[in-house]
């Protein structure tokens, strides 16, 4: 008997002949491309994002890095949001007024129309001097309270109003402490109830989108909030999938299975003559500074004479071309263009002088020097740090690369970690970095060597400066005072700034990304094209 | 006579196998060129050549440049040269220290064998590749570490095969006999033992040789191997993976060498393995 070969679906009863027919009619269309553009390519009403590592923490007080602030942003309301754009900037959030009534005062209302989930009520001053004093609470021990700088306190003076503060001037309160992770504002009695602390599970929340769960190394699920009485939210949800490698995530975008993601400096040049289909690529400048530091403790680099040499002998177009593929640009110093502080140029050319560093070399009387030089396992350090080697070769240095994993990286220069420290002599480097001068200075003071100041550079007329510019309000001279404390780093010898790097972004023309000027994700403020 | 004879059937047997005869001519090549690599290679592999960087297969580069401007096909020249500085070194001395405590621990009392037993088994409880990576993280990436971490995990496979051998070959006729005539161990195990069961092993550690190179490679791929600009196989791999879109001639120089040499050493090792053993010959 022979089969019915008839389709039936839906009542439609149609031929396979007509069934052929029609199918190689829509295959012609699509080739010929035709046929509309399905409004979601890649992604129906999800969103899907890539962050560089797993989230860690949805409490504002015990998140670092921007993958924690990623998250957290869409959930959480601050009185003030970075401006998604091309200029470092911001806009009321929560706050429907905020105004600096002084050097140390901040009046604040708030909007009468922000609630908090799962029954925890409308938020109110309470809720944010809850969430900033939580935050330079001793007995929390927050890792971000340095972000909240002088706060003092927060006085509530009234239902939605109240007082920001400070012991002392502190300008990053704008760039720094109020739109990014300390000035994310959690529910006190949501935060009261889970013990003080939140690790992986929000309770509740008060922005666009909600935490839905988290699935760890897999993903981030946030879920439109049906509560939110703002602008309202352009997704049903947003995924956040954790792909450390870029290439990966270049991948992952090609495949349909991202949206938007950060690609890697090797595929700018390719991509610009052939992005993915649907995929728009976008070059931002970033915040990040990359530096030679060199060990001021270590016995083998005692002569400032020879510490010059190796300054210039280093040719940064040449790092930036080889490692960064001409994409990035080399840097003068901490802090990158477009910030308060920014410095025109190094004190060292940027291609070096070799003449000069043959000169100095000779000065400083050292012979048959050879250093180590420790990088972190990626390969466009370990592709820096063997330019560095060859320009050091070139004056009679020799430099031996140790190349160590992310982990082992990140413990050489901390005197926690035992004393290591103490052998460390030349490091490839990179920080990252908020919008305010006051964030990158912070690493390098006194109090840093062993921490974070592996160059181990300690001079009290620095850390004066830098608290200094700190509580200066004149942006003119905070300016200056940025600039100056960057040639006094210059000046030791113990740095070779290197570059900014860069940003290069991959998104889904269907979607219309909000962004920093330096490239990093305001999920909130995504929207459909 | 009778030995030299021996010899040339084997290597009739070999040369009769047409996979025998390509791993032999494979490894010979390897081997050659890792010996000839500084009068092979057409350029210094870690001269840097900014104007040349990522150039694609040409006249003169013939597997284009990295990143750098270097030549990749002098690097890969020289990678084999890495790959087997480690390879053969820590295979001979893992083999001879496995050899050396099997026998003692298959000859000797009881007790001894016990020690000897509990040293290989806690040594092969950790994972080959956690315990290079625990050692590099303890004394840094060298080709040196490499050779330790090979040593250690290798010498116990060699060391029980010896041992269970040796036991097998203590009851035979021959070593009773030389027992009642005051023949002490030392010489029982290196004249009469170790000639019989030296076959099998060294039948073994050729095949693997191309384990150890992959070892290297992926110590290197992972920045734990060669220090840079010491070129090798995994550090090509590297560069290669992280441009793998626009230069892929990279990733194929990383890979194509150990891809021949894990085929090279396996057609000969298992070429060698029916010379040893005729049984296993005639089913085949």
């Amino acid at each position: 008997m022979k089969k019915n070969m008839n389709i039936e679906w839906a009542g439609l009863n149609m031929g396979r002949r007509r069934f052929l027919q029609g199918a190689a009619a829509i295959g012609a269309a699509a080739a010929a491309g035709g046929l509309p553009k399905p409004a979601w390519s890649a992604v129906g009403s999800t969103l899907r994002v890539r962050a560089y590592s797993d989230l860690k923490s949805l409490d504002p007080a015990f998140s670092s890095g921007l993958p924690g602030e990623a998250v957290q942003a869409p959930i959480y309301n601050k009185l003030i949001q970075y401006n998604p754009g091309s200029e470092w900037g911001w806009q009321l959030d929560a706050a429907t007024s905020i105004e600096q009534v002084d050097s140390t005062h901040i009046k604040f209302a708030l909007r009468d129309d922000i609630g908090f989930t799962n029954g925890y009520g409308a938020m109110t001053a309470e809720d944010v001097k809850y969430s900033f004093e939580r935050i330079v609470d001793p007995a929390l021990d927050s890792p971000n309270k340095p972000d909240m700088g002088t706060l003092s306190h927060v006085e509530v003076t009234g239902e939605r109003e109240g007082v920001i503060v400070l012991k002392e001037p502190f300008a990053p309160l704008w760039s720094i402490a109020l739109p990014h992770i300390t000035g994310n504002i959690i529910s006190k009695k949501a935060f009261q109830e889970a013990g003080g602390r939140i690790a992986t599970s929000a309770p509740t929340a008060s922005g666009p989108y909600m935490f839905k769960e988290w699935q760890p190394r897999q993903k981030v699920v946030l879920v439109r909030n049906p509560d939110w009485k703002g602008s309202p939210a352009a997704f049903d949800s947003i995924e956040i999938l954790p792909i450390d490698d870029e290439n990966s995530a270049e991948i992952a975008f090609e495949a349909g299975e991202l949206d938007f993601t950060a690609v890697p400096v090797s595929s700018v040049e390719r991509l610009r003559g052939a992005a993915p289909k649907n995929g728009v690529l976008k070059e931002y400048p970033s915040l990040y500074y990359v530096w030679l530091g060199m060990n001021l403790d270590n016995p083998k680099l005692q002569n400032p004479k020879l510490r010059q040499a190796i300054q210039y002998a280093i040719n940064l177009p040449m790092i930036t071309e080889a490692a960064y593929f001409g994409i990035a640009k080399p840097s003068t110093g901490l802090i990158a263009p477009g910030l308060v502080g920014h410095r025109e140029q190094s004190l060292i050319p940027e291609a070096g002088d070799i003449e000069k560093a043959r000169q100095l070399l000779e000065e400083s009387g050292e012979t048959n020097v050879s250093l180590t030089l420790d990088v972190n396992n990626t390969t466009t350090f370990v592709t820096a740090a063997q330019i560095i080697q060859a320009n050091l070769a070139e004056i009679g240095i020799a430099v031996e690369v140790n190349v160590h994993e992310a982990a082992t990286f990140w413990t050489l220069g901390e005197e926690a970690s035992g004393d290591q420290w103490k052998k460390l002599e030349l490091v490839l480097n990179r920080f990252s970095m908020l919008p305010d001068p006051y964030y990158a200075t912070s690493w390098f003071t006194c109090a840093q060597v062993g921490k974070w100041n592996w160059e181990r550079y300690c001079s009290k007329e620095f850390d004066a400066l830098h608290e200094a510019a700190a509580i200066e309000t004149d942006t003119q001279k905070r300016d200056e005072m940025y600039r100056k404390a960057q040639d006094m780093m210059e000046e030791t010898g113990a740095y070779r700034f290197l570059t900014h790097e860069a940003t290069a972004i991959l998104y889904n023309n269907a979607i219309k990304p909000a962004l920093r000027p330096d490239g990093f994700t305001l999920l909130r403020y995504f929207e459909k094209a | 006579m009778k030995q030299q004879s021996e010899l040339l059937k084997s290597a009739k047997l070999i040369l009769r196998d047409p996979l025998g005869l390509l791993g032999l001519v494979i490894v010979i090549a390897l081997v050659g060129s890792a010996i000839f690599a500084p009068s092979l290679a057409p350029f210094n592999p870690t001269a840097i050549d900014m104007k040349a960087r990522l150039s694609g297969p040409t006249a003169s580069h013939w597997l284009g440049t990295d990143q750098l401007g270097r030549d990749t096909f002098s690097r890969m020249i020289l990678g084999g040269r890495v790959a087997l500085q480690v390879a053969l070194p820590s295979i001979a001395a893992a083999l001879g220290l496995g050899l050396l405590l099997g026998m003692v621990a298959g000859y000797g009392p009881r007790w001894l064998d016990n020690a000897i037993m509990l040293l290989f088994d806690t040594l092969r409880s950790f994972p080959t590749v956690m315990l290079a990576l625990s050692f590099v993280a303890l004394v840094g990436p060298s080709l040196g570490t490499v050779m330790l971490v090979v040593i250690v995990t290798s010498a116990p496979i060699y060391g029980r095969i010896a041992r269970t051998q040796t036991m097998t070959l203590k009851s035979s006729e021959f070593i009773t006999a030389e027992e009642a005539m005051g023949a002490r161990m030392p010489r029982i195990l290196l004249i009469h033992i170790l000639p019989n069961i030296l076959g099998t092993l060294v039948v073994l550690a050729s095949m693997d040789i191309p384990a150890v190179i992959a070892l290297e490679a992926g110590l290197s791929f992972l920045g734990m191997g060669v220090k840079p600009p010491t070129p090798s196989w995994g550090s090509l791999l590297k560069d290669g993976y992280a441009l793998i879109r626009s230069t892929p001639w990279l990733i194929i120089a990383g890979a194509l060498p150990i891809v021949m040499t894990t085929l090279g050493f396996t057609f000969l090792g298992e070429a060698l393995r029916d010379v040893a053993d005729p049984k296993l010959r005639r089913t085949r």
